[in-house]
């Protein structure tokens, strides 16, 4: 169907946009690359009084930086910039790969990489790669600029730590050098649904020792989720398939999973087991 | 009918707006069955006997198709094997579900899946390849045409034509079902779960009872086909237009086929049941030739020549002396309204389509996901007017035959709450998830029951699909009858292959 009836703002500058949405206070929300909004209005299930468009605001799309020193990524930035990264190294690899898993290839030429993390889908694949590496989110809002972990910022199912009067602007993904290998598994019904569950990590192996790790799974639970503990475990670990399982079955037995009409609980959380398995084992290799 | 009773109650435009969610709450839903089946056979795996029983359920009440799925079901359920002892009770149940109606072979994509289920049942249990048992209990080409001794929609089951065995052999061949089975099996050595699997059908088209078309060839020597039948881009214009062409040796580009418009014409039923190129396209046949018939006396008079001296070609009469006459002449000269024709084709009985679906799937054991990596579908058409367009009908009807087979659900809480309301959560197969499909098209047994020896294109490259990824899925994990169940969504696979450790 078609959208309830909006007041629609196209703001140039952050400034600009930053005094709209904190004057509409509850009743607005910014527009990014629209592809979650956008059905979720047409779908009525969202009913904004007011849409204030971000799409003409400079300064906020980009990616800098490169592996070894962590990457910026302004908001606004469209996941088909991942596709190619401008930069290279294993967390360029890691982005190239988990991007091909968003949705489809229209969608991912306009839908966002802030949006994405605004939006909070538990099932989002950027909420996953923030959650997992520990990214830094920088929020804007008239009184200034605040930052906040990725591990304080997800609060739930679409909820977020954002306030209506803040506009999440940059991210910051800490550093994934030389000598990292990375995996990232994805199971979903069809290409480009939502994960019924999917599994990110990243792993440090020296001499066929895990020395650091970093892993989450998504799809599975109201957020994204890292799991330290399962982290913990892994370093020191030998980096076979043996430790891979006792992982996975680490995290199947601390998660309580979601269910709904294409995976119940019983299948799901196999399925954690899987690709959490399937990832560690795509970046020991 | 209740947009145009209110249009013409109020004198104004009225139009009918319906969103995706009230769609698939509301409209008719399908496939709904349960069978139980019971065989007797010999050990060859010949069928003796077979008594069903199954059960549809129809939802809260009862539409304008009636008992149809129920109906077909029944009467199609032993599809092409001989079993000379049938018995079936069908029954009908009402539940706090959305109300049921036909979908794309209907109660035969059902009846498929649960006959050919069976049958690679007892070629399990006897120790014998599925094939053979196949061929053991086919229809054989001398028993056509076949009166299966039971009727549905009104009219007796008369299998009009069919090469079943040859139809198989030549399938066989197609596929390299021998070199595919040892590939595959090489697979599984290996460690992969894939498999093969084949199921036999048998359609119905050209539902009657009857179809009108008028043809009309203007001075300039353009046609007008009016016909009441109704466009769903299925191609009815070009295979109407092809027909027309064919007797009249006119171009199609110079045929306007007219459709849809009841002031028009007076009668016509319209696109479903895979009978627009078996009705109407016989009716344009027969409408042609009528106007021949009307055209050559004024071709006569025209080249002053006797008629029955005339030869027709390429559009034009043709006297003894070489003098011609094109049908647009012929128009010209009749003046008036011209030349005409009409006919109209009656069928007391349907004709049947039949094939043979063969599927190669790839399953992973952990997740319970399924690839389908090769589909072919088998299909005799009797004739194929136009290739390009049936080759069209199978693939797009495979797609939603693999839908049907591992993803298309409408799933309903305990409470009968619809839990599939949008296409986020009924999912129909992308371009991701087709295989390429290869349309093995045949014309060996025409239906000798219309003038074009067509039978309809619009079903058979569905019925089949389940049953066929049904069995590659067993063999893909060596567990001949796993799958009793459709769609194989992940979830449940992946319970069964859990069952099997």
């Amino acid at each position: 169907m078609k959208p309830a009836a909006f007041a629609y703002l196209a703001p140039t500058t952050l400034a600009e946009a930053l005094e709209m949405i904190d004057r509409i206070g509850d009743d607005g929300k910014i527009l990014a690359g629209g592809q979650s909004l956008v059905p979720a209005m047409n779908f009525r299930l969202a009913r904004p009084g007011t849409l204030v468009d971000i799409n003409g605001v400079a300064g906020l799309s980009g990616i800098s930086g490169d592996s070894a020193r962590g990457i910026s990524i302004g908001a606004l930035t469209r996941h088909a910039a991942f596709h190619t990264p401008p930069f290279s190294g294993p967390l360029a690899d890691l982005l190239a790969k988990v991007v091909r898993n968003i949705a489809h290839y229209p969608i991912r030429q306009r839908g966002t990489f802030g949006g994405s993390l605004s939006h909070a889908d538990p099932a989002s694949e950027w909420c996953l790669v923030t959650a997992t590496l520990g990214a830094t989110l920088h929020i804007a809002s008239l009184t200034g600029t605040r930052e906040v972990a990725a591990a304080d910022f997800f609060r739930g199912t679409f909820t977020t730590a954002l306030q209506p009067s803040e506009i999440l602007v940059r991210i910051d993904l800490p550093p994934l050098g030389a000598g990292w290998g990375t995996g990232f598994y994805e199971f979903s019904r069809r290409k480009g649904d939502f994960a019924l569950a999917m599994a990110l990590t990243a792993l440090r192996i020296e001499g066929g020792t895990i020395r650091e790790a970093r892993l989450g799974v998504g799809g599975v639970a109201d957020r994204a989720l890292r799991l330290a503990k399962t982290e913990a475990f892994l370093v020191g670990q030998p980096a076979h398939a043996e430790t891979f399982a006792a992982a996975a079955a680490m995290a199947q037995d601390s998660i309580d999973v979601s269910e709904d009409i294409h995976a119940g609980a019983d299948y799901r959380r196999d399925l954690l087991g899987t690709v959490i398995r399937r990832a560690l084992a795509e970046a020991a290799a | 009918m209740l947009v145009c009773a209110a249009a013409l109650r109020l004198g104004v435009p009225v139009k009918w707006v319906e969103d995706r969610k009230e769609h698939l709450l509301a409209a008719n839903h399908s496939r709904d069955q349960v069978y139980r089946l019971r065989a007797a056979v010999d050990s060859r795996g010949y069928i003796l006997g077979l008594d069903a029983e199954f059960t549809t359920d129809q939802g809260a009440y009862v539409r304008t198709h009636g008992g149809t799925v129920t109906d077909l079901a029944a009467g199609l359920l032993p599809g092409p094997y001989v079993i000379p002892a049938y018995r079936v009770a069908g029954h009908i149940r009402l539940t706090n579900k959305t109300p049921s109606g036909t979908y794309r072979a209907p109660g035969r994509y059902e009846s498929t899946f649960a006959r050919e289920r069976l049958v690679d049942r007892i070629a399990a249990e006897l120790g014998l390849d599925p094939v053979e048992v196949r061929r053991v209990n086919l229809v054989p080409a001398e028993a056509m045409p076949f009166h299966r001794g039971l009727d549905t929609l009104g009219t007796h089951v008369v299998y009009d034509s069919g090469l079943y065995h040859d139809l198989l052999d030549r399938t066989l061949a197609h596929v390299g079902h021998a070199q595919a089975r040892i590939d595959v099996a090489a697979r599984r050595n290996a460690g992969e779960a894939v498999g093969l699997g084949l199921a036999f059908f048998v359609e119905k088209s050209g539902l009657g009872p009857k179809d009108l078309a008028r043809i009309a060839i203007a001075p300039d020597g353009s046609v007008e086909i009016v016909t009441g039948v109704a466009s769903i881009g299925q191609g009815v214009e070009t295979v109407l237009a092809q027909i027309a062409s064919e007797t009249l040796g006119i171009a199609p580009e110079r045929m306007r086929v007219i459709h849809g418009q009841t002031d028009r014409i007076e009668y016509g039923l319209g696109a479903f049941a895979s009978r627009v190129t078996v009705m109407t396209g016989s009716a344009v046949k027969i409408a042609s030739e009528d106007v021949l018939a009307r055209a050559r006396p004024a071709a006569a008079a025209l080249l002053q020549a006797d008629p029955a001296g005339l030869i027709f070609e390429k559009g034009s009469f043709v006297s003894a002396s070489g003098a011609s006459a094109s049908l647009a002449d012929v128009a010209r000269h009749l003046g008036g309204p011209g030349l005409t024709g009409e006919g109209e084709f009656a069928a007391d009985h349907m004709n049947y389509p039949y094939g043979i679906h063969v599927a190669q799937v790839r399953v992973d054991r952990e997740t319970g996901g399924v690839t389908v990596e090769r589909y072919v579908v088998a299909c005799d058409v009797g004739r194929a007017v136009n290739p390009m367009l049936v080759e069209g009908q199978i693939v797009g009807a495979c797609a939603q035959g693999i839908g049907g087979a591992l993803l298309e659900e409408f799933v309903y809480d305990e409470g009968g709450q619809p839990l599939a309301a949008s296409l986020a959560d009924y999912l129909m197969p992308t371009c991701h998830e087709m295989p390429p499909v290869e349309a093995f098209v045949r014309e060996d047994a025409p239906s000798p029951q219309n003038p074009l020896g067509v039978k309809g294109a619009g079903e058979g490259g569905i019925t089949a699909v389940g049953a066929a990824i049904a069995a590659a899925i067993d063999d893909a994990l060596q567990s001949p009858g796993l799958v009793t169940r459709l769609p194989v969504s992940p979830s449940r696979l992946h319970a069964l292959v859990a069952g099997l450790r």
